[in-house]
């Protein structure tokens, strides 16, 4: 065979056109040679090609019957994960009370800016912003747009606000989305859940501490404390420090079985939605963070470590009590006029500061100084929140047991001295305060720190110590709640001296006295007397023009009016109501 | 024949998977707006409950209770109650409170009946006393313009039993007119309250709402 030129063809072998690319120019051979390779006839080659356009649908119909198989067989649940919604739907998780009422939510809300380099018209935006916010100044935004700077035309737009703007399409507009924090409550819970940065991130309170669960977790975050109680104990709270012209007030309230702590609040609070930023030391939480000396209140730990040891009982008499006595130079005098002989129980009722001094001495320093490391005084107290005081480092000296007996010199925060109360209350089993609804509700084994002989005995004095008429707290006296408990009037000090106008003034409470459940904290800060007021006794006696401000006089009447009002809310054993309904 | 049937698979097998995808693509659209719409009514349910839970705090709820309710729902100490109420007399009043509403609770028909049982046996009295009168006459035998006094009185007594049997029909379906009238009126007014209090509530809401920025009227 001869070709145009009029040379002989060479045979092409077929080999040497199979090596050849698929998609290669000479694919398509002369029509002689294709001829000759009667082997490879049209319909093979097309069938190569058709085999590799199947060969991709086949994987094509793989990959999406699998797709189909994997939708049918997962679980709904972890398909609709929240890693698949929207952000809207919580960076941060709920905080709820143990009633289920919400104390934080994370919602959306949209900003809208304007971008001055994207204005094309800007008589028709001005007009188009003038129909969606007519109160808006609108020579300020038209100002605005000359400087040619990005800026925001409002916050926290409403969803029609939102809508409307985004119906525009205008490139100029901007719509930001951001997750905004919210507290229904304002400023009841401040202390305790404290702020969140603007990147929702927590920097205080229960935000911080329990920042990861809040972000990571799909359950929200329940709490022991119960919004009622809160608001009921803030606002008798406030109308203390009114009555009182007080610098601030704290108050909890705790299950002594638990350790639940059911109400905690510290004066003054701040409202959490306005992000303000709190600096002044005034606004320290009182309850966790506030290391005091808190006087009085420590004469039961004097009185139960002299139970608990054997060297007194009840009934001790202690003769020949001195009105004032030096200790290292320094006095130490009683805050009223007190008969010389008194016993045990009448010291803790009627306050004796020289009969605490004479119980201690009579324990010793090593038993007294077991009771305390053993009630957990002096130690930084494991709690959820960041915000806990470390108790001042002090050393047992020569007149550290004498000013320890009746609580001068040693400093602790409310929380431990709630904690210490409530062992004692208790039946002397240890517990650990918590603000975590069912945290301690696993059985554990009870360690005892105070025998139950020692919590009943004592526990029958802190009642004598609001029944008896001259004890210091008989207006928490309240029927049918059996209020037992005790005052602490601790001098404050100021530039290393004690003041003799500036106080703290503490009443510990616990009720049903018979079976306690419950504790109540108050703490006044810088009460003053107020003689305007009439004070209203168990007998109806009223009495006004008092002048002197100790806490019998001011936290305890605080104390009795909650006690009053949470009473009925936390269904104690009232006995009147059982008894005569 | 190889040949046809390897083309009938590669159509075939091309339907299958543009089935498949179509089938795919249905579904993840599906899923796509279901997803959407899960969203949309999480967050109104979101923004409905926030607004509820702000609401109803209790510095809310104190504040409309000290606004809206009445003095006498004021805090009393359990001394005062003592002083104010005598136990036996109250028990007593309780256990009359109790019965009036069992008889509250039986039906406005019943009340009806038994009123009517009553005006009955008062009518069946009446008319007992007139034949006692009537049966006095006659043994007594009066004469004269005696007799005729009485007759005339009891002609009336007779009239007045039937009229006052006509009556107490009569009474009875006025007064069920009349009840049924004040239900009426009571539905209406009841109605009314329920929208005006549906417009407060729903005008507080979009006022607390703008005031925290959130979107005033929840749109899908």
């Amino acid at each position: 065979m001869y070709n145009k030129k009029g040379k002989i063809n060479k045979p092409v072998s077929h080999t040497s056109w199979r090596n050849k690319g698929f998609y290669f120019e000479d694919y398509e051979t002369p029509k002689y040679e294709y001829k000759d390779q009667s082997k490879f006839s049209g319909v093979k080659l097309s069938l190569n090609r058709v085999s590799f356009i199947f060969f991709i649908f086949l994987v094509v119909a793989f990959i999406f019957g699998s797709k189909i198989i994997y939708l049918a067989s997962i679980k709904k649940e972890n398909y609709f994960t929240n890693k698949s919604l929207p952000s809207v739907f919580l960076r941060r998780q709920d905080i709820l009370d143990r009633n289920s009422n919400l104390l934080a939510r994370n919602v959306k809300l949209y900003s809208a800016a304007i971008k001055p380099r994207f204005v094309t018209d800007e008589g028709k935006l001005l007009i188009n912003l003038r129909l969606i916010f007519p109160n808006m100044n609108m020579d300020r935004i038209k100002k605005k747009i000359e400087l040619g700077k990005y800026f925001y035309i409002k916050k926290r737009l409403n969803e029609s606000e939102w809508r409307k703007l985004w119906l525009l399409g205008d490139q100029s507009i901007d719509i930001n989305e951001k997750q905004f924090r919210v507290y229904p409550h304002e400023s009841l819970f401040s202390h305790v859940l404290g702020q969140i940065d603007d990147d929702n991130l927590g920097i205080s309170g229960l935000e911080k501490s329990f920042n990861e669960k809040l972000t990571e977790s799909n359950n929200p975050l329940i709490l022991s404390l119960d919004a009622n109680l809160q608001y009921i104990i803030r606002e008798e709270l406030i109308s203390g420090n009114n009555i009182f012209q007080t610098l601030g007030s704290a108050a909890l309230l705790m299950e002594i079985d638990s350790g639940e702590i059911l109400s905690l609040i510290s004066l003054p609070d701040f409202d959490l939605n306005k992000r303000m930023n709190i600096e002044d030391p005034i606004y320290l939480n009182k309850i966790t963070k506030g290391v005091y000396e808190l006087g009085s209140v420590f004469k039961t730990f004097t009185l139960t470590a002299g139970i608990e040891f054997g060297s007194i009982k009840a009934n001790t008499v202690f003769k020949d009590l001195k009105n004032k006595i030096i200790c290292g130079g320094m006095p130490i005098s009683e805050h009223d006029k007190l008969p010389k002989n008194l016993t045990a129980e009448e010291i803790l009722v009627r306050s004796s500061n020289i009969g605490a001094i004479r119980i201690a001495k009579k324990v010793g320093v090593k038993n007294y100084r077991k009771l305390l490391n053993s009630l957990e005084l002096f130690e930084k107290i494991n709690f959820e929140l960041e915000e806990v005081g470390t108790p001042l480092p002090f050393k047992w000296e020569k007149c550290t047991l004498e000013t320890a007996s009746f609580g001068h010199g040693i400093t602790t925060t409310l929380l431990q001295l709630a904690k210490a109360y409530a062992i004692i209350g208790n039946g002397g089993y240890e517990i650990h305060p918590t603000i975590l609804l069912n945290k301690n509700i696993t059985p554990q084994v009870k360690k005892q720190i105070i025998s139950l002989k020692t919590s009943n005995v004592i526990n029958s004095m802190l009642r004598k110590v609001v029944l008896n008429k001259k004890g210091t707290a008989s207006f928490a006296d309240k029927e049918g709640y059996e209020v037992g408990g005790k005052t602490g009037t601790a001098r404050k000090v100021i530039n290393g001296t004690y003041s003799k106008e500036k106080k703290i003034n503490t009443f510990v409470s616990l009720f049903p006295i018979n079976k306690p459940k419950y504790l109540l904290l108050v703490m006044l800060d810088e009460p003053k007397s107020a003689p305007g007021f009439v004070y209203e006794f168990s007998s109806g006696y009223k009495l006004t023009g008092e002048t002197r401000n100790t806490a019998g006089w001011n936290t305890v009447v605080v104390a009795g009016n909650i006690i009053e009002k949470i009473g009925p809310i936390l269904a104690t054993n009232n006995l009147q109501a059982s008894n005569k309904f | 024949m190889r040949n046809i049937l390897i083309l009938i698979t590669l159509i075939s097998g091309l339907i299958f998977t543009s089935l498949v995808k179509n089938k795919t693509r249905l579904l993840e659209k599906e899923l796509l707006y279901l997803d959407n719409e899960i969203n949309s009514l999480n967050f109104n349910l979101n923004e409905v409950s926030l607004d509820f839970e702000y609401l109803t705090t209790p510095k809310r709820i104190s504040l409309l209770a000290k606004n809206f309710l009445d003095e006498n729902f004021s805090y009393y100490k359990e001394s005062q109650i003592k002083k104010s109420v005598k136990p036996k007399k109250d028990l007593a009043i309780l256990k009359k409170l109790k019965n009036d509403n069992a008889f509250t609770q039986l039906s406005t028909e019943k009340s009806v009946n038994k009123k009517s049982n009553v005006t009955k046996e008062i009518d069946n009295r009446q008319l007992l006393a007139t034949k006692n009168i009537e049966t006095q006459i006659t043994e007594d035998a009066f004469t004269g313009e005696e007799t005729i006094k009485y007759l005339a009185i009891l002609k009336k007594l007779k009239n007045n039993n039937t009229v006052s049997q006509l009556s107490t029909e009569e009474s009875i379906n006025k007064t069920l007119n009349v009840t049924k009238e004040i239900d009426n009126r009571q539905l209406q007014g009841s109605k009314k309250i329920s929208v005006s209090k549906k417009v407060h509530n729903w005008a507080g809401l979009q006022i607390i709402k703008s005031f925290f920025g959130i979107p005033a009227i929840p749109v899908k």
